[in-house]
């Protein structure tokens, strides 16, 4: 019931990347030509703490995926896109204290879909330097994995299913002095949040537990360059470190890493 | 210096700067994970290591003088050095945290290792000066008895109580009531875990007071004030007992005195009822009693199988609203007196159990602590056990703690009868695999 909501969440958003926003853009795309689609492959990692239990509890999403996503230069400045790749998040540490026998998940990864949408809108340029504004949502639905439960006096078993949503917006500064790379630095509100549910059968002993979780930190500093050897090819080495306030007290430090290959079409 | 050099440059700076932004952790991270799971588990948000301290070791070929100067060079604190292991504790700079400090450690080619300065955690055992005589709670292979010449028990033949107990003491809005012969009112490990003095049905009145001993011992047994460094730890220290005095003097009770004993502790508050005795014979007022707390007023209610050698007893064996616990013994062997039967959930240690005793039942000069054998002994830590999972998952219901219970178990016959038997039921009774969170792994 869950992913079929994010799944018609994403689509929504999809569609609102797909269809009316270039619709909307077709026009000024045509007065001013030289518009194009571009490709993209990107290898992508993140680590974040989450929190659940209203906060009293913490444990990590990381989270490898790899996207491919195909982008519209909708108007000079203007690119929007759709993403679609595979993800394999690892939800390790998360309890469930509310079936009937408590479960530390330490599953490991669970494989599933990743889509999502983007947009980026140039907004000054003023020499080498360009500030533009960047967005991008996605939303990652695990596929469900039944696993036996070990260590009791019956057979048992735990289903799990998992999902996640990802939302990142903010400006981004770059620099265009260098003949190759560009460095950017931007800062972005970043925030995941998901849910991972468990149901756990044990003979006749039945229950289930849906874990709401968040990421802690949701402001990211967003930094890294972009190698562009010709006008139709480009390759993007990105990283992020999002601060958050630790459950227990004091300061941690999320991060993640992108490398994302772009080709004009 | 060309531009193209330049952006070379500025090229290799950037890409050293990501790589060293978005590496894997340190190893010494990754430990600490792990070591927060196994030593601080379930506690959850407890940090793991000192926050500004590393522990660091220099490889062998690194003279001494260089290894202060290195540490120098990083502006670490050195705060003590482990000679015979080479090992400088030392505190990061002021602004920099350990996982930043062990970060740059790492990448010295200098440095063996580097890792936090890890917290360890004793595991949460009471300061009661008798626990170390309660083998049932944690057997550590002690004399089972105070007296020299006492047999000595089998490592973990227990009910894991200790790391139980990391995950919960009990809560003190849980009330075990103990329809019994009623339990010593002013015993000083228990007062201060008694809900209220109770209800007598053998004299008619509101002080159940203890004429027996019997009662005491399965009060001491669920509910001992515990960590107070006095006597003895009950299983669920922190819940509350109700006493209901149902038996008299000689530890006899009748039907409708025990029926109006377990409907009385349903209707004034029992989330579980111990009921540590038992007859050859049942009857319809008894059932129903039983049947009226575990149905209409959700109550799990406990009860000890028998210790004849004969068929389960009742109410042990009403299988739909009680659970029928057997007894086993410092090496999880069966007691041979314990009862079977196919009605038998579960089993509990039972033989040589130090509980507490009324005040007046030993000379003034004796401490009020006394062995005893029976399933009575071992329904008690059952509904010790029961009253702890009501607390922790407050809307399970009666047969859903029954069956927590139940499936726990270790299996501590299974060479010979493997799986649920009419011997020990599903097995030995096991606290922390009820109550800790089990890791689900993939294989």
């Amino acid at each position: 019931m869950r992913a079929r909501r994010i799944l018609a969440v994403s689509i929504l958003v999809l569609a609102a990347a797909a269809g009316t926003v270039p619709a909307a853009m077709a026009q000024e795309a045509a007065a001013t030509g030289g518009l194009g689609w571009k490709t993209s492959f990107q290898v992508e990692y993140f680590s974040r703490t989450i929190v659940w239990d209203e906060k009293t509890r913490s444990s990590r999403l990381l989270n490898p995926q790899g996207l491919l996503a195909i982008d519209y230069e909708a108007a000079p400045g203007l690119d929007v896109g759709l993403v679609v790749g595979y993800s394999l998040a690892d939800w390790d540490g998360l309890a469930f204290r509310g079936l009937p026998f408590s479960i530390e998940n330490q599953a490991g990864t669970i494989g599933g879909l990743v889509i999502g949408a983007e947009l980026r809108k140039s907004l000054v340029v003023r020499g080498d330097w360009e500030f533009d504004a960047e967005a991008r949502f996605t939303a990652g639905m695990s596929k469900s994995e039944t696993l036996p439960l070990e260590g009791l006096a019956v057979d048992g078993q735990v289903d799990i299913s998992a999902s996640w949503m990802r939302i990142e917006a903010g400006p981004t500064l770059h620099y265009h002095g260098f003949e190759l790379f560009s460095p950017y630095l931007g800062l972005a509100f970043d925030r995941i949040w998901g849910r991972m549910t468990m149901t756990e059968t044990i003979e006749d002993l039945e229950g289930s537990e849906e874990k709401k979780v968040a990421a802690a930190g949701v402001f990211a500093l967003n930094f890294g360059t972009v190698y562009e050897p010709s006008t139709s090819f480009r390759v993007k080495f990105g990283g992020t470190l999002i601060p958050f306030s630790k459950v227990g007290g004091g300061l941690g430090l999320d991060y993640g890493a992108t490398v994302r290959i772009m080709v004009a079409l | 210096m060309t531009p193209r050099l330049r952006q070379v440059l500025f090229v290799l700076a950037a890409s050293a700067a990501a790589a060293y932004a978005f590496q894997t952790p340190p190893r010494g991270l990754n430990q600490t994970a792990s070591i927060g799971n196994t030593f601080v588990r379930s506690s959850g948000d407890a940090p793991a290591y000192v926050p500004d301290q590393v522990l660091i070791k220099f490889k062998s070929s690194v003279a001494f003088g260089m290894q202060t100067d290195i540490l120098a060079a990083y502006d670490a604190t050195t705060l003590s050095r482990i000679d015979q292991l080479g090992v400088y504790t030392v505190q990061a700079p002021k602004g920099t945290s350990a996982e930043d400090l062990i970060s740059a450690l790492s990448r010295n080619p200098d440095v063996a290792y580097a890792h936090p300065n890890h917290y360890f955690r004793a595991c949460l055992t009471p300061n009661d000066p008798l626990f170390k005589y309660q083998y049932a709670l944690s057997n550590t292979g002690q004399l089972i008895g105070s007296v020299p010449g006492s047999p000595t028990g089998t490592v973990s033949s227990d009910i894991k109580a200790p790391s139980a107990w990391e995950e919960t003491t009990g809560d003190d809005t849980i009330v075990v009531a103990i329809v019994d012969s009623g339990v010593d009112l002013t015993h000083p490990d228990l007062a201060g875990n008694m809900k209220s003095s109770g209800r007598d049905f053998v004299n008619g009145d509101f002080d159940a007071s203890d004429d027996c001993v019997h009662g005491t011992r399965m009060a001491g047994l669920i509910a001992a004030v515990s960590d107070n460094g006095e006597g003895i730890a009950g299983v669920a220290w922190n819940c509350k007992f109700l006493p209901v005095k149902v038996l008299d003097a000689n530890g006899v009770g009748t039907s409708d005195k025990v029926a109006q004993g377990i409907i009385w502790a349903a209707d004034n508050g029992a989330s579980v009822i111990n009921l540590s005795w038992a007859g050859a014979s049942g009857d319809e007022t008894l059932r129903n009693a039983v049947k009226y707390a575990c149905e209409t007023k959700g109550v799990v209610v406990v009860a000890a199988a028998g210790n004849d050698g004969g068929s389960v007893g009742y109410p042990a064996a009403y299988d739909d609203y009680v659970l029928a616990v057997a007894a086993t013994d410092y090496n999880d062997a069966r007691a041979s007196w314990s009862n079977t039967g196919a009605a038998l959930d579960v089993a509990a240690p039972g033989v040589r159990i130090l509980s507490t005793v009324p005040t007046w039942y030993f000379s003034s000069d004796s401490l009020p602590y006394g062995y005893a054998d029976g399933t009575s002994m071992s329904a008690a830590h059952v509904s010790g056990l029961a009253a702890l999972i009501r607390g922790l998952k407050p809307t399970l219901t009666p047969a859903q703690v029954m069956n927590v219970i139940r499936y726990s178990c270790d299996d501590v016959n299974s060479s010979a009868y493997a799986g649920q038997d009419t011997l020990l039921g599903y097995g030995r009774i096991n606290m922390e695999t009820a109550l800790v969170p089990l890791r689900l792994e993939k294989n």
